[in-house]
């Protein structure tokens, strides 16, 4: 509780210094949070885009090119279409992933007979890299969505699951035993305790899930037919369209930062009891 | 006195985390509409009594009853306040002041709670939540869920020692006050604070040793309404202080004891 303390008296500094104008103003908003972070964002921009222009364009591009490249395919179309079926992928596999995860992580957190079945099988499919697995998944699955959703669902799952369980075991046992003096049934004590003390780590498990499960639309869309943002990876990589190639790759990039802040900003309004 | 109806019996009760004994023996009687104190040293064992009485643990051996009935689980006409407060980090003060009517699936009347915030003098801060109260302020929550329930009998673990001196006379006083206009409800208090025993008992009992075991039962024969600025003052304040302390101090064997025990 003493970390988010400081951290609110160093916003309230950084918002406070806000209301002046010119450039103390200016450099006010800079050293804030948001400035900072758009900070990053440009100088990354500002490097690339000179390292870029000096290098040979079939191995390297720039940020200008990769945005004119992006405004030609959204025009072709191809851009939102194959994002499209990416994003359905990414949808359904991390749904239900997240969903399969916080209920298997419930039952492994509070049963300890699940607990013990699971812990070596779960342990052995986190630890392997999932992209070993894809052939199989292809044998059984065939070459189609449901592949593509399987992949997703499996590199998702696991980190949800393992931080569900976690949470779960995590909930206070002298606030147990407060549910336990007051005669609470099982089910008000999933309810007023488990829930709400595992709900933090369920959201640090769906983050982590998100990010797995780009990796494994984009593991997928290569490695079962071809289709969506891999597709378009894929395909103009192979014909040194390299400015074209980094369009997905940098859509995957906001895709991730998007899917993530979404994240965080539902955990907030879900948790206002936490102080920050 | 008359001598009241017993509510609570704690009869020939040990209690033991796997090998180790804690509390050995004990005989308690807690009677209808007294406020008994338990004191002991730390690690002796008189918070695990405590939890047995509300049970959450069985005893290792011995029998403990309340309306003549074994405790086997918690009971919901037994409520208890927790030296850690225990609250609900994600209720607000009201929700957690609500929390043992509404788990119970007893209806919980609005004004009802009112009057608990108003007498608990936490009415401003009914929509915070824990983390933004002080520690004082936190047991009072905890204090009014208890009483929320309307319990026959109330349990107390060590109440007021996590909060600072000042706050802690002042939450005595506020006890005290609630108990008396309560209609003097049957309560259990635990404690490590001899002087708190004194103030808020209608009887103390000496938990000594390790493991420990009831060795002294005094009744405290000062008159309420009590002060906490007076009572120190009072002629038996002093006298029940050292026998209390002395109660305490003793390491002697089980000889010298049970001779302690006839001179009491």
């Amino acid at each position: 509780m003493a970390a988010p303390a400081v951290q609110n008296t160093l916003a309230g500094r950084a918002t406070s210094r806000a209301p002046r104008t010119g450039l103390k103003a200016f450099t006010g908003w800079l050293t804030s949070d948001t400035g900072l972070k758009v900070l990053s964002v440009v100088f990354v921009l500002a490097v690339w885009e000179i390292v870029g222009r000096s290098s040979n364009p079939v191995l390297f591009t720039y940020p200008s090119a990769v945005w004119g490249a992006a405004w030609n395919m959204t025009g072709e179309g191809i851009l939102i279409e194959e994002l499209l079926s990416s994003l359905g992928v990414l949808a359904v596999g991390l749904l239900a992933g997240t969903a399969a995860g916080i209920a298997l992580g419930l039952a492994v957190g509070r049963s300890r007979v699940v607990a013990a079945l699971l812990d070596l099988p779960t342990i052995a499919l986190y630890a392997t890299p999932m992209v070993a697995l894809v052939p199989v998944l292809v044998l059984w699955f065939g070459f189609g969505t449901t592949a593509k959703i399987m992949i997703v669902f499996l590199f998702a799952i696991f980190p949800v699951l393992i931080n569900t369980a976690r949470g779960v075991q995590e909930a206070d046992p002298r606030l147990e035993e407060v549910t336990r003096a007051f005669c609470s049934s099982e089910r008000r004590r999933w309810v007023d305790l488990i829930l709400p003390s595992a709900l933090p780590y369920i959201v640090t498990g769906i983050r982590l899930a998100i990010g797995r499960g780009l990796i494994g639309v984009v593991v997928a869309e290569f490695y079962t037919s071809i289709s969506g943002l891999g597709y378009v990876i894929v395909s103009n990589a192979n014909a040194f369209r390299t400015s074209r190639t980094f369009v997905p790759i940098v859509v995957l990039m906001i895709l991730g930062i998007v899917l993530t802040k979404a994240v965080e900003w539902v955990e907030r309004r879900l948790t206002p009891w936490a102080a920050r | 006195m008359t001598r009241a109806r017993t509510k609570l019996a704690a009869e020939h009760v040990s209690m033991a985390f796997g090998d180790t004994t804690v509390v050995r023996d004990a005989c308690l009687e807690v009677r209808e509409h007294e406020l008994l104190c338990v004191v002991g040293t730390s690690g002796g064992g008189k918070t695990t009594l405590l939890r047995a009485m509300a049970g959450l643990i069985p005893p290792a051996d011995g029998r403990l009853t309340y309306d003549g009935e074994p405790i086997t689980s918690p009971h919901p006409e037994i409520a208890m306040i927790f030296q850690h407060f225990g609250l609900f980090p994600w209720k607000t003060v009201r929700e957690n002041i609500e929390y043992g009517l509404s788990v119970q699936g007893r209806p919980c009347e609005r004004e009802a709670i009112d009057r608990l915030l108003d007498a608990m003098r936490l009415a401003d801060s009914a929509d915070k939540f824990p983390y933004q109260l002080s520690g004082g302020m936190q047991q009072r929550v905890g204090i009014a869920r208890a009483m929320a329930v309307e319990p026959e009998l109330l349990l107390m673990d060590e109440p007021f020692s996590a909060v600072d001196a000042l706050t802690r006379e002042t939450l005595q006083m506020e006890l005290l006050h609630l108990w008396e206009s309560h209609g003097r409800l049957t309560a259990v208090l635990v404690t490590h604070d001899i002087d708190e025993a004194i103030l808020l008992g209608d009887r103390v009992a000496v938990l000594r040793g390790r493991p420990g075991h009831v060795d002294l039962e005094v009744d405290i024969d000062i008159e309420r309404p009590r002060q906490a600025e007076e009572i120190r003052f009072h002629p038996s304040y002093a006298r029940l202080r050292r026998q209390i302390w002395e109660a305490l101090q003793e390491e002697s064997g089980d000889r010298d004891r049970d001779e302690m025990k006839a001179v009491v």
